[in-house]
């Protein structure tokens, strides 16, 4: 695992991210854009199932969902760029581990929300509410992993 | 202009010492901050994109009910990021990409003006998007993209240093 670590270190992308001038603050700003969207959009979602903006009907903001995609492929783009970066250091941090793993739940969580309630006939049933909270915790999981992973070190 | 005094008032407080001598203040700030952040692009996703012309399927006056999470985000930011700016004066003071930020926070927020005084009272009056003057639109664009660059800036900030 480690040789194929160092390799991806070692590959133009990764070279670039760690050692250019621009290259890392370029990235880290692409995926500070990218989060705003895709967490920004998935709020909202589950603000609204939980009662926020009852006036607006709840499958009408189905096509956000359009935005919340291309928030997460700036991201999925710019977190692959940033791993290449500093793989090894990544590869062993538990915050990264338990941020991707947050990441995960998160994207699961909204994506049933988006298929099972703002997809569905307007109804909002107290199982699209617990998807709604469960998916706000998750996300703000995600953040407050993701900035530890600067502070904290726990390599191996 | 000089800043030298403002600083030294804001590094002899008790907010600076508070940013600076607990270590897990810094963490959770930019952790709020970053909530802050999403609260504020989220919300205004829905409704500038809607007033631009996107998701015509969403009422175009009960969409602004999300403007009061841009207020929060927006709240939480001002407050988390004057407690940076009291934690490290002689950082964010000289900095240029900070000095842009400021500079986009100021003229968004113009935007935001102009919104509430001339867009929400047309959105108020007939609803439909496609009666909104074109100075709708575009302060409406306008709105994402300056957000999208304080955040872009923001980021820079410990790159751009003087």
């Amino acid at each position: 695992m480690i040789a194929f670590l160092e390799w991806l270190e070692n590959t133009p992308l990764g070279l670039w991210v760690a050692e250019s001038q621009w290259g890392y603050p370029i990235v880290l700003s692409a995926h500070a854009v990218g989060m705003a969207i895709l967490v920004g959009v998935a709020l909202m979602f589950s603000f609204r199932a939980l009662g926020w903006a009852k006036n607006v009907p709840i499958t009408s903001l189905s096509n956000y969902m359009k935005i919340a995609r291309a928030g997460f492929l700036i991201n999925l783009l710019s977190g692959v760029a940033l791993f290449c970066g500093s793989a090894v250091k990544q590869w062993d941090s538990w915050p990264f581990r338990i941020k991707i793993i947050l990441i995960f739940v998160g994207l699961w969580l909204t994506t049933q929300l988006y298929e099972k309630c703002l997809r569905g006939d307007g109804a909002i049933s107290q199982k699209h509410k617990t998807l709604a909270a469960l998916a706000v915790f998750a996300w703000l999981g995600a953040l407050i992993w993701g900035r530890l992973i600067a502070y904290v070190d726990t390599g191996f | 202009m000089d800043f030298g005094p403002l600083i030294n008032w804001m590094k002899q407080s008790a907010v600076h010492d508070f940013v600076t001598q607990n270590t897990w203040v810094w963490p959770t700030l930019e952790t709020f901050h970053f909530l802050g952040l999403c609260l504020l692009l989220g919300s205004l996703i829905l409704v500038d994109l809607r007033v631009v012309g996107f998701n015509k399927k969403a009422p175009l006056k009960e969409i602004h009910a999300f403007v009061p999470l841009t207020i929060t985000g927006f709240s939480i930011n001002a407050l988390t990021g004057l407690l940076f700016l009291f934690g490290d004066p002689e950082r964010y003071f000289p900095n240029v990409a900070f000095q842009f930020k400021m500079l986009l926070v100021f003229l968004a927020g113009l935007n935001v003006l102009y919104f509430e005084m001339k867009v929400h009272p047309q959105i108020k009056e007939h609803g439909d998007q496609t009666k909104l003057g074109m100075d709708a639109k575009i302060v409406a664009g306008a709105s994402l993209v300056f957000w999208i660059l304080v955040i872009i800036l923001g980021r820079m900030i410990p790159y751009l240093e003087a």
